[in-house]
C-alpha cells in the first residue's frame, strides 16, 4: 500500500519534471539544469560524508578534475559526448582511489585539513598549467548526439534531468545494498565495523572512487552547459556549498542531497527577487547578504536540526501522527 | 677574479641570510596564529575555521576606533582585543556550549558558517577598501650583519614569543591552565572533580580571539587590512599541522619553521616553476606531514580505544 503510493508520487514528480518545460522560461530553467548538475554532486558528497563519515572538503577539486578532463578529451581526443562523459567520471574515480590510499588513514580534523589542501593544491595547478589555460581557463564542446546537439536551455534541460535522475536511481539502490550498510556500519563506528567482518579499507576506498565518480559526470555535466571551464567555479567556497547541501538536506540520505541541492542553488536566486521588492534605500551587497544568510542557515541547520531538512519531515510527519493518535484516543 | 667570486658568494649568503630573515617574519605571523587555534583545540578540540575572520574584525574595529574617534592605537587595540575577547566567550557561550558532545564534523561546519557570516557582515560594515594599520614607529630598519630588519618584524617575533612564555606558564603552572588540560582529556572526569568546565572553555575561547586580534594588528600592518584577510588564517593551518596541532611550543616551532620553508621555496624554486611554489608549499608539506607523521613535530600522538 505504502510502496504503491510512492511510486505514484514519483510518478507524478518525474512528469512534472517532464512537462516543465512548457511552462517556465529560460531564465527558470537555466536554474534547473544548475540544480539537476548540483544534486548530481550532493549525492556524491554524501556517498562519502554522508554515509561513510569522510569529512571532504575537496569536493570542488574532484568537480573541476571531471570538468577539465570533460574538457580537454572533447577537445584534443574529438570524442562524442556520451563517451567522454563517462570517461571524465572514470578519470575522477581514479584519481579519487589514488587519494583514498593515504587519505584513509587520517580521521576527524585531520581529514579534513587534508582535503582542504587538496582543494587548494588542485586549484593552484589549474590556475597555473598552460595545458588548462591557467587563469581564463579552456572552451569545451557541445555536448552531441550525432546530429543532434544539445544546445539551448531546453535541450539541455532534459539532458541534465536525465543524467541526474539515472545517477540518483543508482545512488538510491547502491545505499539500499550490501555496500551502503556497510558504508553505514564504519560511519557509526569503524572499529566495530571491522570487528564485525566488514573490509573498512576496500569499502571507505570504494566510498571515495563511487563519489568522486559523481563529482565527475557533475563537473562534465557543468562544463558541457557553460561550454567552457576555469578555475573560479571550482573554489574552495565551492566546496563549502556542497557541504552545507548535504548538511542542510540532511547527512546519509539520497532524498536529503536532492532537497538540500534545490535549497542551497535557489538561496541566491530567493535573494535576488527579495531585493528587487525591498525599498531603494535598503539596498545591500548581494553577494555579502548571501554569505551571511549561508552562514545563519549552516548554524541554525547544525544546531536546531542536525538530521537537515530530510530529518525535519520527519520529526514533522511523527508529530502529526501523534496528534492523530491522540485525537482519535479521545 | 678570487675577489669576484668571493663578492658573488657573499651576495649569495646575504640573499640566503635575507630569505632566512624574511621567513622569520612570516613564521611569527603564522606563530601567533597558530597559538590561537591550539588554544582552542587543546581546550574543546575544535578547529576554529573561523579565526581569520576573528583576526579581521579585531583589526578593523581597532582601525575605526584610531581613524574615526581619534583614539591612540595602543588604546584602540586594547578596546579591540576586550571586545573579541567577549565575542569568543559568547560564541562558546551560545552556539558551541551546545556542540560539544556532538561530532567533529558538526562543530567544523559550524566555525565555517561563522567564518562566512563574519565576512560578509564585515563587508557590509567597512566595504571592501586596503587598509593599513598605523602602527606606531613602522617604518624603522635595523642592520645586522648587513640584512635589513623592520622593527616591526623584531616586536611581531618578540610578541610571538612573550605569548609563548605566558601561555606556557599558563598551561602548566596555573591552576585553570591544568583544569584546562584535564578537561580536554576527560570531559565527565572532569565535571565530576568539580572543575569549572563550562568557564574554562569560554575563557580558552575568549583568550584565543583575543590572541588572534594580536595577530589581526600585525598582519594588518605588514600586510592589508581587508574584509577578506581571514584566508591567511588558513595558510597557517599547514604550520600547525607541522608542528602538532596540540603543542604551544610546536605552533611557534611549526610556524616559524614554514615560515622560513616559504620563502626558501619562493626565492630558490619560483624561478623554475610556473606559476610559483610560495602560495602551495605549505600544503605540499601538509600533505607529506599527514602522511608520515600525522601529529606533527611535537604534538601528542593519540592512541585509539574501542
Amino acid at each position: 500500500m505504502r510502496e504503491r503510493r510512492d511510486l505514484v508520487i514519483l510518478a507524478v514528480f518525474v512528469t512534472l519534471l517532464l512537462v516543465l518545460p512548457l511552462f517556465i522560461n529560460s531564465y527558470f530553467l537555466a536554474i534547473m539544469i544548475l540544480i539537476a548538475i548540483a544534486v548530481i554532486g550532493a549525492t556524491g558528497i554524501n556517498i562519502l560524508t554522508g554515509y561513510t563519515g569522510e569529512i571532504s572538503l575537496g569536493h570542488g577539486a574532484f568537480l573541476a578534475i571531471g570538468a577539465y578532463a570533460t574538457a580537454l578529451y572533447g577537445k584534443h581526443l574529438a570524442l562524442p559526448f556520451w563517451l567522454v562523459l563517462p570517461m571524465a567520471g572514470l578519470t575522477v574515480a581514479v584519481v579519487g582511489c589514488i587519494i583514498a590510499i593515504p587519505a584513509i588513514r587520517l580521521r576527524g580534523l585531520y581529514l579534513a585539513i587534508a582535503t582542504f589542501s587538496l582543494q587548494m593544491l588542485v586549484e593552484h595547478v589549474f590556475r597555473n598549467w598552460s595545458l588548462t589555460g591557467k587563469s581564463n581557463g579552456i572552451s569545451a564542446p557541445v555536448a552531441s548526439f550525432g546530429q543532434f546537439e544539445f544546445s539551448g536551455e531546453h535541450r539541455f534541460y532534459y539532458l541534465a534531468v536525465i543524467v541526474s535522475g539515472l545517477m540518483v536511481f543508482f545512488a538510491w539502490n547502491v545505499t539500499r545494498s550490501r555496500v551502503g550498510r556497510a558504508w553505514l556500519a564504519i560511519r557509526e563506528k569503524d572499529l566495530a565495523a571491522a570487528a564485525l567482518g566488514i573490509p573498512i579499507t576496500f569499502y571507505k576506498i570504494q566510498a571515495y572512487m563511487l563519489s568522486s565518480f559523481f563529482a565527475g559526470i557533475a563537473g562534465g555535466l557543468m562544463a558541457y552547459y557553460y561550454g567552457y571551464v576555469a578555475p573560479d567555479f571550482f573554489t574552495l567556497a565551492v566546496s563549502v556549498q556542497y557541504l552545507s547541501m548535504i548538511l542542510v538536506g540532511g547527512l546519509g540520505t539520497i532524498y536529503g542531497s536532492v532537497v538540500g541541492a534545490c535549497f542551497v542553488v535557489l538561496i541566491p536566486e530567493g535573494l535576488r527577487l527579495t531585493t528587487n521588492i525591498m525599498p531603494k534605500g535598503l539596498s545591500v551587497n548581494l553577494l555579502e547578504l548571501q554569505q551571511v544568510i549561508y552562514g545563519l542557515i549552516i548554524i541554525v541547520v547544525i544546531l536546531f536540526a542536525n538530521k537537515g531538512l530530510a530529518g525535519l519531515w520527519t520529526v514533522i510527519s511523527n508529530h502529526l501522527k501523534r496528534i492523530k493518535i491522540v485525537k482519535s484516543l479521545k | 677574479m678570487e675577489e669576484g667570486e668571493r663578492e658573488d658568494w657573499r651576495e649569495k649568503q646575504l640573499y640566503f641570510l635575507q630569505l632566512i630573515s624574511s621567513g622569520l617574519s612570516l613564521g611569527s605571523l603564522y606563530a601567533l596564529i597558530g597559538l590561537a587555534f591550539v588554544l582552542i583545540y587543546r581546550a574543546s578540540g575544535v578547529v576554529n575555521f573561523a579565526q581569520g575572520e576573528m583576526m579581521m574584525i579585531g583589526g578593523l574595529i581597532g582601525f575605526s576606533l584610531i581613524s574615526y574617534l581619534h583614539i591612540p592605537f595602543f588604546a584602540a587595540y586594547l578596546i579591540a582585543v576586550l571586545v573579541l575577547f567577549f565575542f569568543g566567550f559568547f560564541i562558546e557561550r551560545y552556539v558551541f556550549r551546545r556542540m560539544r558532545t556532538g561530532k567533529v564534523f558538526s562543530a567544523v561546519m559550524v566555525t565555517i558558517g561563522l567564518s562566512s557570516i563574519l565576512q560578509g557582515l564585515s563587508g557590509m560594515v567597512w566595504g571592501h577598501e586596503i587598509r593599513e594599520i598605523p602602527f606606531p614607529a613602522k617604518m624603522g630598519v635595523i642592520n645586522i650583519w648587513g640584512i635589513g630588519l623592520f622593527k616591526l618584524d623584531l616586536y611581531a617575533i618578540a610578541t610571538t614569543i612573550v605569548i609563548l612564555i605566558l601561555f606556557s606558564v599558563f598551561i602548566h603552572r596555573h591552576k585553570l591552565g591544568r583544569a584546562m588540560t584535564a578537561s580536554s582529556s576527560d570531559l565527565e572526569a572532569s565535571y565530576l572533580i568539580g572543575i569549572p568546565v563550562d568557564f574554562i572553555h569560554g575563557i580558552s575561547w575568549g583568550v584565543s580571539s583575543a590572541v588572534s586580534v594580536i595577530a589581526g594588528i600585525f598582519i594588518g600592518s605588514l600586510v592589508y587590512l581587508e574584509p577578506t584577510m581571514g584566508v591567511f588564517a588558513l595558510t597557517a593551518f599547514p604550520a600547525i599541522i607541522l608542528g602538532g596541532l596540540n603543542s604551544l611550543l610546536g605552533a611557534v616551532v611549526g610556524g616559524l619553521a614554514m615560515g622560513i620553508i616559504v620563502n626558501l621555496a619562493g626565492g630558490y624554486l619560483d624561478p623554475y616553476i610556473p606559476g610559483g611554489t610560495k602560495e602551495v608549499v605549505t600544503y605540499m608539506v601538509l600533505l607529506l606531514v599527514l602522511m608520515f607523521r600525522p601529529y606533527g613535530l611535537f604534538g601528542q600522538k593519540q592512541i585509539r580505544r574501542m
